[in-house]
């Protein structure tokens, strides 16, 4: 929740380069961006508001481990869209209906998808029809968001029908290829009709050493005795930025599966909401932070119980090398309604190197009495125990590493449920393994 | 489940209204005038008759206490406090400092008989040897008496108040004020050390174990006064000692401020177990009323092998905010904290723990028992952190809320940060009702609800009322039961 501490009144102080250059770069392209005038105004609101607001900083709670203020140096200008016909790596091999989205360009839309009964439409054609969606629920913060409603000229919006089960996984793939320097904005979203059931894969992938700046939205919404799974992979480049907000909510008897896997990008950040809109409705999230060198990487989930018989699981797994570090925070609220409540959190972080670090914070706010919470959070390197068992059994002391931080993770990857997306998922872990399994730190 | 007749009884007896402390005693009393300035901190230094640097301590605190702004990341809610609408001083009007018991106020010493606390001497030693404490006695700003201070010197013990302290032993105070908690260190830290007025003091000598437990009580009795008591405890080479701490307030509609500092330095080999029973009042059953508990307590494991161990039970206050901390300095140290945290009326506490792992193959334990009740609004907030070269750093926390009633709030907030690979953390966190299951495993037996109950949340806590001292725990397990009746049923 953002705005209801008294730390986050304050008196502001100079803007910065970043801040800055939000207010210049509006008031160049501000004109040029498609939508209607009620876009426009709502466009002109949101830049006012981050004006106000200004980047986030530790000293406002939520970003007490990711200091975005200090860390944003610069806001690049946004990314001029790109023709370049081009695939994505991630999850290229599987089989799915593949949405391509080239540097915030025009998404490229698959054959065949709207013979599933599921409509498809791109940003731009949401905006003509003058709708831009700048209120979103309790928990999603405004900051990002806001320069996402100032700035966002693509994504997809998918709506899948009343009783639709989409055959195979919808996949957007976000490819970056700017040369230099550039913002990217996007925004996706996807609704799920009673008694329908998708799977939507989300990719980020971009080149190394350039510092540009994704900042993605995105809404799921399930409807009553519906099933979602939005699965995020997001491997940006080392020097870019990426920040993301998500909300959902899920209706009555409803399921949701989020599975951030983070293993891109110098910094990044992760804010998802998780509300409910109907009763015995499920929620899931099967996170994995793979982080090295000096990442930092943040995934910050907010479950709000408002209703009663609502089960929410979380489960986060953070694989830590060099000096990267990890930041999950986790917070369950259960209101007072919301009676026969089972919210279980779990995050554990695995840390390969002396000098990484791992920051957890799993809150629990509870009002209403009759419910079973709990979380757990353990941090340490690989279990000596586990280590000598496979050892003793002849595998070396390599492949033994490796086999305990794939099984680690790997847990994590299975909890999403789709096999297919489990597999590839469990290939990247492989090949970050076999990057990052080395000697015993320091020795 | 209706309440039964017997409940209700039992509620109308023991009521949030009916604090058992309540009283007030009538006692002329000598006070500063209303509000905060610069003179009233040479007031209170030149009552104390302190010496130079200390004033000079107190006013640099209170110059950079006016630049401060009140903290409010806690889960609290209260109206702003108006600190010049307060009394930083007042103390009982007798002669000179008491030279022994029988100079002491009779009023005085009837208003701790009625609190139980056993200040003549004589009495205790005709009690059971082995249960014998002593006792500094804190009433509003001033200590009152410090017992069984004659044997405790032969061991070396100093046991004293720290206004005497400053005056008897001012190398020991200024080597160690302020080195744990600084005078800087936060809002009330700082308001503290410009107006502390009493509070122990406390020094074990090298290789000394300390012959009885220690104890302090603290009352506040004035209206309008806030308490303001800083207590420095350090513990020597190899030494160990069990501090007790008390505390109570009589019942009133206007709120009262208590803000106070607990220091410990615990060096080589040292050992020391602070244990606190919080009954300050808690307000009536309206929410009107009772003590603002903002406490700064620190200890610091500065030498190898050092432990420290905080146990608190915290019953009372309308606000509790309040995070006993250790830093984990001293190669191989150990900090520990166990906590039982009852909220029930209009209560809201936001309590927890700090455990600062600094040093090599240092560990920390926390357990922490939550019981909300009524409205009341009940959150645990706990720091772990692993300095980068704290290798070999272990914690294993453990938070449990119980849930009593549909109108109540419980919450865990813990900040888990390892900057150390080899640091193992484990946390895990519970919050829930007695089930049903348990309720009629009780009552299938014969017990009624209200004992099904009592059992049950008797048994919750049980980790951490194993960790208190003997005279700790049978008023533990009373106050828990008055603490909680009411919401029973």
């Amino acid at each position: 929740m953002v705005g209801d501490t008294g730390m986050n009144v304050e008196v502001r102080n100079k803007q910065t380069a970043a801040e800055q250059a939000a207010s210049d770069q509006f008031a160049a392209v501000s004109g040029s961006l498609p939508g209607t005038d009620a876009v426009a105004a709502t466009r002109a609101a949101a830049i006012r508001r981050f004006t106000e607001a200004g980047l986030p900083h530790r000293r406002i709670e939520e970003w007490k481990y990711t200091d975005l203020r200090g860390a944003l140096r610069e806001l690049p200008a946004p990314a001029v869209a790109s023709d370049t016909p081009i695939g994505p790596d991630t999850l290229g091999e599987i089989d799915a209906w593949r949405i391509v989205i080239v540097d915030g360009g025009e998404p490229r839309l698959p054959d065949g998808l709207a013979g599933q009964g599921i409509t498809v439409e791109r940003l731009s054609e949401v905006l003509a029809a003058g709708v831009l969606e700048a209120e979103w629920p309790e928990g999603t913060p405004s900051a990002m968001l806001d320069l996402n409603t100032a700035f966002v000229a693509s994504g997809v919006t998918l709506r899948v029908p009343e009783g639709v089960h989409v055959d195979k996984p919808i996949h957007i793939a976000c490819v970056t290829t700017v040369p230099d320097a550039a913002s990217i904005y996007l925004r996706n979203s996807v609704e799920v009709g009673a008694g329908g059931s998708v799977t939507v894969a989300e990719t980020f992938e971009g080149p190394d050493g350039i510092a540009y700046v994704v900042n993605t939205a995105t809404r799921v919404t399930v409807a009553r005795d519906a099933q979602a799974t939005w699965v995020k992979v997001q491997r940006d480049g080392n020097k870019a930025v990426h920040m993301a907000t998500l909300a959902s909510d899920v209706g009555q008897g409803g399921r949701l599966t989020l599975a951030p896997y983070t293993t891109g990008a110098a910094l990044s950040r992760n804010q998802f909401a998780i509300a409910f809109a109907g009763e015995h409705a499920e929620a899931n999230l099967a996170g994995v932070h793979l982080l090295c060198d000096r990442q930092l990487g943040d995934t910050t989930l907010f479950v709000d119980h408002a209703l009663p018989h609502g089960t929410s699981k979380e489960l986060f797994k953070s694989v830590l090398d060099d000096e990267a570090r990890g930041v999950f925070q986790g917070k369950i609220i259960v209101r007072q309604d919301a009676q026969k409540v089972d919210g279980r959190m779990m995050t554990q972080s695995l840390m390969l190197s002396e000098r990484a670090e791992a920051d957890n914070k799993p809150e629990l706010e509870i009002y209403a009495d009759n419910v079973q919470c709990g979380h757990g959070a353990t941090s340490g390197r690989i279990d000596e125990d586990l280590l000598f068992y496979l050892r003793a059994r002849g595998i070396p002391e390599l492949a033994a590493k490796a086999l305990l931080i794939e099984a680690f993770v790997g847990e994590a990857v299975t909890a999403i449920g789709n096999e297919a997306i489990g597999e590839a998922l469990s290939e990247l872990t492989h090949e970050w393994v076999s990057r990052h399994s080395h000697q015993e730190p320091g020795s | 489940m209706p309440a039964v007749q017997e409940t209700i009884e039992q509620v109308r007896e023991i009521d949030v209204d009916k604090y058992k402390y309540g009283f007030f005693t009538d006692i002329e009393s000598e006070k500063a005038p209303k509000g905060l300035s610069e003179e009233i901190v040479r007031f209170i230094s030149a009552k104390k008759g302190e010496p130079e640097w200390m004033l000079e301590w107190r006013l640099e605190a209170y110059r950079r206490w006016r630049t401060m702004t009140e903290p409010a990341w806690a889960k609290l809610e209260y109206p702003k406090i108006d600190f010049e609408d307060l009394y930083y001083y007042a103390a009982p009007k007798t002669a000179v400092a008491p030279k022994s018991l029988d100079e002491v106020d009779p009023e005085l010493l009837a208003t701790y008989a009625k609190l139980g606390i056993p200040l003549t001497e004589q009495a205790v030693l005709a009690g059971v040897e082995g249960a014998r404490v002593a006792v500094d006695a804190v009433f509003d700003s001033v200590s009152v008496v410090t017992t069984f201070r004659e044997e405790l010197s032969k061991h070396g013990i100093i046991f004293c108040s720290i206004s005497e302290a400053l005056r008897e032993h001012p190398e020991l105070v200024r080597k160690y004020l302020g080195s744990v908690v600084p005078a800087s260190d936060n809002f009330y830290a700082t308001l503290n050390s410009a107006v502390f007025s009493d509070g122990s003091f406390v020094y074990i000598p090298p290789g000394v174990r300390c012959p009885m437990e220690l104890s302090t009580y603290f009352r506040i009795n004035e209206r309008d006064t806030g308490q303001f008591e800083r207590t420095l405890l350090i513990a020597d080479k190899g030494s160990y000692v069990s501090y007790l701490e008390g505390c109570t307030a009589p019942m009133r509609d206007e709120n009262q401020l208590h803000a106070a500092v607990v220091e410990i330095v615990a060096l080589d080999d040292a050992e020391v177990k602070y244990s606190t029973v919080q009954n300050w009042y808690p307000g009536n059953k309206e929410g009107k009323g009772g003590i603002y508990n903002f406490v700064t307590k620190r200890g610091d494991c500065r030498g190898k092998n050092s432990k420290i161990s905080w146990t608190q039970v915290e019953t009372g206050s309308a606000i509790t905010w309040k995070y006993p901390s250790c830093i984990l300095r001293g190669d191989n140290s150990r900090g520990e904290f166990y906590s039982i945290a009852v909220s029930n009326g209009h209560q809201q506490v936001d309590s927890g723990t700090k455990m600062i792992h600094l040093g090599k193959n240092t560990s920390s334990r926390i357990i922490s028992k939550g019981i909300a009740a009524g409205v009341s609004q009940n959150t645990y907030r706990g720091l772990v952190s692993a300095h980068a070269k704290a290798t070999g750093a272990r914690n294993f926390t453990q938070c449990d809320s119980l849930l009593i009633g549909d109108r109540c709030g419980a919450h865990t907030v813990p900040y888990i940060e390892a900057k150390n690979s080899s640091a193992q953390f484990e946390h895990e966190a519970t919050t829930s009702k007695i089930s049903d299951d348990q309720m009629f495993y009780c009552t299938q037996r014969g017990l009624s609800d209200e004992q099904a109950v009592a059992l049950i949340v008797n048994g919750f806590v049980r980790e951490v009322l194993q960790h208190l001292p003997m005279e700790f725990m049978v008023e533990t397990q009373k106050l828990i039961g008055i603490s909680l009746e009411g919401s029973v049923g």
